[in-house]
């Protein structure tokens, strides 16, 4: 091999290692940092609101709490391995997830504001699912085709059902019910 | 499935929560497994294609030069753009948590000058008195 054909080669292999070390490494740490700050900012919009008195303190409002926080303080436990894990032992077990706490006590405008960060926490969560991981692309892609093709024609409902927004909300409700700081979800990681 | 409970108990048994995460538990291990897989041979297919191809310009196609040129340069970019990204997305949160911080000790120096001042009204003579 000639110098020339050796600077090509390992020209080719750096770019081989960059496009690898972005896809699998850089991109899911930069959605990681995304996820982390958006879920930090909503937990101390929630946490303001209690403060001054625009939500009170009911099951609904901390579970949001909770939640958001344990996603500002752990991201790393929230990924699409994770909750693509716990949603196919649910489908095994035939598990229904868990009944989240209901928001009738609050009033109107506390509902909507619960509401609207819900959602904005759902979609954080959802966006961190596709974007934090190189597969996260295929997988939003297959489920939105799986969508697409008539329910008749799929072969198993449960593939349909396991949207990116699916996987968030099985997810999420899971980490409220056993803390993430619990010895038992920390088992999940190891 | 739905995610919510048919005729299921609110407070279900600890056990079945101990089942359903080990079951999650033994997936994720055997996802973590195939994603390792699924990376290395990536790496490796990644690696495979370099070589034959470095063979084949060996300084003589200039269009192909230009184009592994261009592929550096653009993978480059690409890696330095998100980690800048990263890097902007940390600075962010701490920023926020900073200003948080500093509202969270003025609303503390807020609330202790407020039960200062209710204390001092409550120790003066005259409120003692009309009390």
């Amino acid at each position: 091999m000639t110098g020339a054909e050796l600077i090509r080669f390992a020209t080719l292999v750096a770019v081989a290692v960059g496009v690898w070390l972005t896809l699998f490494y850089l991109f899911p740490l930069n959605a990681r940092a995304r996820f982390q700050y958006r879920a930090t900012v909503l937990r101390d919009t929630c946490l303001d609101a209690v403060l001054d008195g625009r939500l009170r303190h009911t099951p609904s409002v901390d579970s949001f709490l909770v939640r958001a926080d344990a996603m500002a303080t752990r991201p790393e436990f929230f990924t699409l391995t994770r909750a693509w894990a716990l949603h196919q032992a649910m489908a095994e077990l035939r598990c229904d997830g868990v009944e989240a706490p209901t928001d009738a006590s609050l009033k109107p405008e506390e509902r909507q504001l619960l509401r609207r960060l819900e959602d904005k926490l759902l979609q954080a969560f959802v966006e961190r699912l596709v974007r934090g991981s190189s597969f996260g692309w295929l997988w939003w892609l297959t489920s939105t085709l799986f969508r697409l093709v008539p329910r008749s024609k799929q072969r198993s409902t449960a593939v349909s059902e396991a949207s990116p927004k699916h996987l968030a909300e099985e997810y999420s409700a899971m980490s409220e019910r056993v803390p993430i700081k619990g010895h038992r979800l920390v088992s999940l990681s190891q | 499935m739905t995610n919510k409970p048919q005729g299921t108990d609110k407070s279900s048994p600890a056990p079945s929560e101990e089942v359903l995460l080990a079951t999650a538990n033994t997936k994720y291990v055997w996802a973590k497994t195939w994603r390792l897989v699924l990376m290395i041979l990536s790496l490796g297919l990644l690696l495979l294609m370099a070589t034959p191809l470095a063979r084949e310009i060996a300084g003589q196609n200039t269009n192909v030069n230009v184009n592994v040129s261009i592929a550096a340069n653009v993978t480059l970019a690409l890696t330095t753009m998100t980690g800048y990204g990263y890097g902007a997305r940390q600075r962010n949160r701490a920023k926020h948590l900073d200003e948080r911080n500093k509202r969270l000790h003025q609303r503390v120096e807020d609330l202790q000058k407020q039960l200062e001042a209710s204390k001092l009204d409550n120790t003066r003579p005259g409120s003692a008195g009309q009390e």
